[in-house]
C-alpha cells in the first residue's frame, strides 16, 4: 500500500566528475481529479482529509479557488483567520522538520516531549482563532477568536522554540545580521539546530549543493490559467521554458539571508538558515497578524478560479473549473513537483556534489531534507572507486 | 501528494500502535499525539511513520472511500 507515492533518486558519475542525477516520482498528481463531478460544498469538505498532511494549505487553496470560480468573498476578517492558520501551520512543519529531521541528522534522539507539545500547542492555537469552526467553505460567519487563548498559547510556542531550538529569543535571534554573528550563536548554543549547523561548519558545507535555479517569480495569472488548461502541467511545472524553485528560501528575507546568499549562494547553509528565519519570522507575526501585507490569492477566469498560498514546502496552487454549480475540472499544482521536477532544484544541487567524498550520501541526504519532499524518497548513490 | 493514511489501531505497545487499513498493517509512532486520548479501536492519520492526527471513524471511512476512488482514477491516464 503505498498511495502517497515516493521520489526516487539516482545519483551516479559515470565518466567525469560532474554528477549524473535522474529522479523520477510515483506521487499521484492527478488524484485531485476525483473532486470532479462532486459539488463544491462537497470537495470543501472531503479535500482536508484526503490531503491531511498540509491540510490547512490545501483547504486554503481550495476555498480561495472556489471562491474565485464563484466570484464570491468571505465575510471581513476571515482572510486574516485563514492568514494565521497557514502560518501555524507552517510553524508545526517547520518544528517538525528541525525537531525529528535535523536530530536525526546528527544522531541524537528526537525531543519527543518537545514534538508533543509542537502539537497540543497547535491545537490549542487553531481552537482559540476558530472554536472548531471552519473559515474554509464558501459561506463563513464571521469568527471571534478567544484572543486571550490565543495569545497565551503564542508566549508557550515562544518559550518552547527559545528553549529547544534558538536558546534565545525569537526577536533576539532575528536580530542576528552577520555571519561571523551567526558562527557565534551556533559555538554559543547547544541545542537541536545548532549541532546540525556545528557540523555544518566543522565540515565546511556551507555552500553544498550550490545551484544555479531561478526562484518561482510572482505569478502572472492568466499565463499560469493559460498553463493549467494542459492537464500534465501539474506533473513536471516549468516557467519561462525552465523549472524554479518554490521553498522558504526563496520567500524569506533577512539581512543575515542576504549576507549568507552573496558567500554561499543557495547552499545547504542557507537553506537550513532560512528555514530557520522562516520559522522565527511567523512566530514573531503572530502576534501582529495585521502587520503584513496581504498577497494575491486568487484570480477568476470565466467558470475557473484559481486559489493559491504559500504552504511549508512553497507555494500550492488549485485550479477549478466550475459547470452548473458542479467541479467539471480541478487541479493542485504542488510545490513538490517544482523542487522534484527531473532538472530542478534538488537534481542541480546534488549534481553539484564532488564525485571523491566520503560523505556522498549524508551530503545528498542533507540537501534532500533541506528542500524536503512531502513524501518518502529513495536515493541510490553509484559513486566511482577511489582513484589509485 | 501529500496524503496521510488513516489507520486503525490494533495494538499500542508504549509509544508505538500496530496498525491496520485495508489490511495492510503498519507500526505508526505516536509520540507526537500525547495530547490525545488513544485506544484500541481509535483511528489516526499516519504520515512516514508518525501519528499526527486522531481522527473520527466516520472520517476515517470517508477518506478511505476517497481512496479507494482515487486508486481507480489514477490507473486511468489523464485526458489531454
Amino acid at each position: 500500500m503505498n498511495l502517497e507515492g515516493r521520489i526516487s533518486i539516482d545519483l551516479s558519475y559515470p565518466s567525469h566528475d560532474t554528477g549524473v542525477v535522474t529522479l523520477s516520482s510515483s506521487r499521484p498528481v492527478h488524484a485531485s481529479t476525483l473532486f470532479e463531478g462532486k459539488t463544491i460544498e462537497e470537495t470543501l469538505q472531503t479535500l482536508p482529509l484526503l490531503f491531511s498532511i498540509c491540510s490547512t494549505a490545501q483547504a486554503c487553496a481550495a476555498v480561495r479557488a472556489c471562491e474565485q470560480a464563484t466570484k464570491s468573498q468571505p465575510p471581513t476578517g476571515v482572510e486574516p483567520i485563514r492568514q494565521q492558520l497557514l502560518s501555524i501551520e507552517m510553524i508545526r512543519e517547520h518544528l517538525w522538520r528541525i525537531l525529528l529531521g535535523w536530530s536525526e541528522r546528527v544522531g541524537t534522539p528526537p525531543p519527543e516531549s518537545a514534538l508533543a507539545e509542537v502539537m497540543r500547542l497547535q491545537q490549542e492555537l487553531r481552537q482559540s482563532l476558530t472554536a472548531g469552526d471552519s473559515p474554509f467553505r464558501i459561506v463563513v460567519s464571521p469568527f471571534e477568536p478567544d484572543m486571550a487563548s490565543f495569545q497565551q498559547a503564542v508566549q508557550q510556542l515562544k518559550a518552547l522554540l527559545k528553549q529547544t531550538v534558538l536558546g534565545v529569543d525569537c526577536s533576539t535571534w532575528l536580530q542576528i545580521e552577520s555571519i561571523d554573528q551567526l558562527h557565534q550563536w551556533i559555538s554559543r548554543q547547544q541545542g537541536v539546530a545548532t549541532q546540525l549547523l556545528h557540523k555544518i561548519w566543522q565540515q565546511q558545507w556551507h555552500g553544498l549543493g550550490r545551484c544555479l535555479i531561478p526562484p518561482l517569480p510572482t505569478l502572472e495569472w492568466d499565463r499560469l490559467n493559460q498553463a493549467l488548461s494542459h492537464s500534465n502541467y501539474v506533473e513536471q511545472p516549468e516557467w519561462a521554458g525552465e523549472p524554479a524553485e518554490t521553498t522558504p528560501l526563496t520567500r524569506t528575507d533577512s539581512p543575515l539571508l542576504h549576507q549568507l546568499q552573496l558567500e554561499y549562494g543557495n547552499g545547504l547553509l542557507v537553506r537550513l538558515i532560512a528555514r530557520l528565519t522562516e520559522l522565527a519570522q511567523l512566530v514573531e507575526s503572530l502576534d501582529q497578524p495585521h502587520s503584513s501585507t496581504p498577497s494575491p490569492v486568487g484570480f477568476a477566469s470565466g467558470e475557473s478560479g484559481i486559489g493559491c498560498c504559500e504552504a511549508a514546502r512553497g507555494l500550492l496552487v488549485h485550479r477549478v473549473t466550475l459547470e452548473n454549480e458542479q467541479i467539471r475540472q480541478y487541479q493542485i499544482l504542488a510545490p513538490t513537483e517544482w523542487n522534484f521536477h527531473p532538472d530542478g532544484v534538488v537534481v542541480r544541487a546534488l549534481q553539484q556534489l564532488p564525485a571523491e567524498s566520503p560523505h556522498l550520501q549524508q551530503q545528498a541526504s542533507l540537501i534532500i531534507h533541506a528542500i524536503d519532499p512531502c513524501v518518502g524518497y529513495d536515493l541510490t548513490i553509484n559513486q566511482r572507486p577511489p582513484a589509485h | 501528494m501529500c496524503f496521510g493514511i488513516p489507520m486503525q489501531i490494533k495494538k499500542i505497545d508504549q509509544f508505538i500502535a500496530h496498525c491496520e487499513a485495508k489490511g495492510f498493517e503498519r507500526e505508526v509512532n505516536l509520540f507526537m499525539l500525547q495530547y490525545e486520548e488513544l485506544a484500541v479501536g481509535d483511528y489516526i492519520v499516519s504520515h512516514l511513520g508518525q501519528a499526527i492526527q486522531k481522527v473520527t471513524a466516520e472520517q476515517a471511512e470517508a477518506a478511505w472511500e476517497i481512496y479507494d476512488e482515487m486508486n481507480q482514477i489514477d490507473k486511468e491516464p489523464p485526458r489531454a
